[in-house]
């Protein structure tokens, strides 16, 4: 118990007294994980970006020309059958027209370049689901509802080009994250392996005098390996709340929400706070991992007497 | 005690040391003698298992102290008081923590520490500069210091590897008066020093050395090359 006392206390010390390379070590250790931390956090924007698009548009399917009447009523009372549908509200060509032009007030070429005709509006039919993760399962059951093949196209396969587009940049940020998460552990152990190794070289006479005097190796390793877990956690710690604070930037510079200790909690919420927690978990994993290895790596060759 | 049984240690194609054979009985003073190169120093580091013999053996209470665990050395290491020419000492340590130190290492609790460090701090005339730092404290009170950090574990056995090197003579005789007064109290001491005033005054066994070789060991001798 005394030992372990002492060890924390020598270790403590170690870091105020070699301050400016404990500052140092902190920092890299800062930059490397918060590098890791904006490809995981974009990996997440992506996928925010994904949901997004499914969700908000609600489904609108589209009806060939000339389909019967009778024929739509009949399938729109099919699709109101369907699990998870909400409500669904048929859109008649001249509705759609009078919607074109209400939404077109500002340019009267584009809704004289219609000259009020109808057909050019297919007629549709506005389905709301009720939970937005069961849209593609809803859109596969409609389309198995259309027996006389009247449908022509769904929204859903419009924004599906921009969704398979944003799931292969998603994909490829994946793969890019690992990659680059490697290179980067690898260049962040070389570098912080230094720094300690720096900091370790200035107490090289300490160490040598300790192993003289008869100090078993862990009780002269243990100080450095915790000032590099220490090392490891601050920057973990800043790496963390600089991520958070850099995508709540990205945020406010897109406009969708303004600076306030609410929108960080927000920000939070977006992420979901399960990645929050994960994403703080693996910095401060990984710094922990890096910093106590690095030290220890670095103590071995002074400890050879 | 101490036992060296045609140790031999090469450097590369150097031969440091050359089948050397002696023993020291337990409270024995040994003055270790010769120039610059003899060997004092090799015979000192593979007493400390800091260099590890080419041949031969070197045997503590007939144990070979270099077939010891690697784990193990620290703790061998606390039954041996080393004092170095150099005093080594903390620098951005006091007097006080520099002896306390050797104690911390060992996990003895903070009164331990206290009495113990002030027991030695005493012995070694050194009570009143205890809040001083290395760097305010003439040759032979950092010398006295380094003593009381070898002696504070109580070892054995104390070795000095010219601990008068860096003294003036009138220091010098000091810490030599200091030694024998340690081995008075018990303590075996090897002293390695090319000082001859110093050797021929404590009147001690006299092992003279050159180029590796141990070339007299005499009983109440005098320091002599030839």
């Amino acid at each position: 118990m005394q030992l372990f006392l002492r060890i924390i206390k020598t270790s403590w010390q170690g870091f105020w007294r070699n301050g400016w390379l404990s500052l140092v070590a902190i920092f890299i250790m800062v930059q490397v994980l918060l590098l890791v931390g904006i490809f995981l956090s974009l990996n997440v924007g992506v996928g925010q970006a994904i949901r997004a698009i499914n969700n908000q548009i609600d489904l609108a399917v589209f009806f060939k020309e000339y389909v019967p009447a009778a024929d739509i009523t009949n399938f729109q009372a099919r699709i109101e059958n369907i699990e998870n549908v909400k409500s669904v509200e048929f859109i008649s060509q001249e509705q759609a027209l009078a919607r074109y032009i209400a939404n077109s007030q500002h340019n009267r070429d584009l809704i004289e370049a219609i000259d009020s005709d109808a057909s050019f509006f297919p007629a549709s039919l506005e389905v709301k689901v009720t939970h937005p993760d069961s849209l593609e399962q809803v859109i596969q059951q409609i389309k198995s509802q259309d027996t006389n093949n009247i449908v022509a196209t769904t929204s859903w396969e419009k924004n599906q080009a921009v969704v398979d587009k944003l799931r292969k940049i998603n994909k490829l940020l994946a793969l890019g994250n690992v990659v680059i998460s490697l290179i980067l552990l690898i260049v962040a152990l070389l570098i912080i392996f230094n720094t300690i190794r720096i900091t370790i070289f200035t107490r090289k006479e300490e160490i040598e005098i300790m192993k003289l005097v008869g100090a078993t190796d862990w009780y002269i390793r243990w100080p450095f390996v915790l000032e590099g877990v220490l090392y490891g956690f601050l920057g973990a710690l800043l790496a963390f709340g600089l991520t958070i604070l850099m995508y709540q930037g990205v945020v406010w510079f897109l406009g969708s929400s303004y600076w306030s200790w609410q929108s960080v909690s927000k920000t939070i919420g977006d992420f979901g706070l399960m990645f929050a927690l994960r994403l703080l978990g693996f910095q401060i994993f990984f710094g922990i991992l890096v910093g106590s290895l690095s030290s220890y790596l670095a103590t071995r060759r002074y400890l050879r007497i | 005690m101490i036992q060296f049984n045609r140790v031999t240690k090469h450097y590369g194609t150097v031969r440091a040391l050359d089948g050397a054979v002696f023993s020291i009985l337990p409270r024995e003073f040994v003055s270790l003698v010769g120039p610059s190169g003899a060997g004092k120093s090799t015979i000192i580091k593979l007493l400390t298992c800091e260099e590890y013999p080419t041949f031969g053996q070197v045997t503590i209470d007939g144990k070979d102290v270099h077939l010891l665990k690697k784990a193990y050395i620290p703790y061998y290491r606390r039954q041996i008081g080393v004092v170095y020419q150099d005093f080594k000492l903390l620098q951005n340590k006091t007097v006080f923590e520099n002896v306390a130190f050797a104690l911390e290492v060992t996990g003895a609790s903070d009164e331990v520490i206290k009495t113990e460090t002030t027991k030695m701090l005493d012995l070694v005339g050194l009570k009143s500069k205890a809040k001083s730092f290395p760097h305010e404290l003439s040759g032979g009170e950092a010398q006295r210091v380094a003593i009381a950090r070898a002696l504070v574990l109580h070892p054995r056995l104390l070795i000095a590897d010219e601990p008068t090197g860096n003294l003036d003579p009138q220091n010098a005789w000091d810490i030599a008066q200091l030694l024998v007064k340690i081995n008075r109290m018990g303590t075996t001491v090897i002293l390695a020093t090319h000082n001859r005033e110093i050797v021929d005054s404590i009147g001690k066994r006299v092992i003279s050395m050159k180029n590796g070789k141990i070339i007299s060991d005499r009983r109440h001798g005098k320091y002599r090359l030839n």
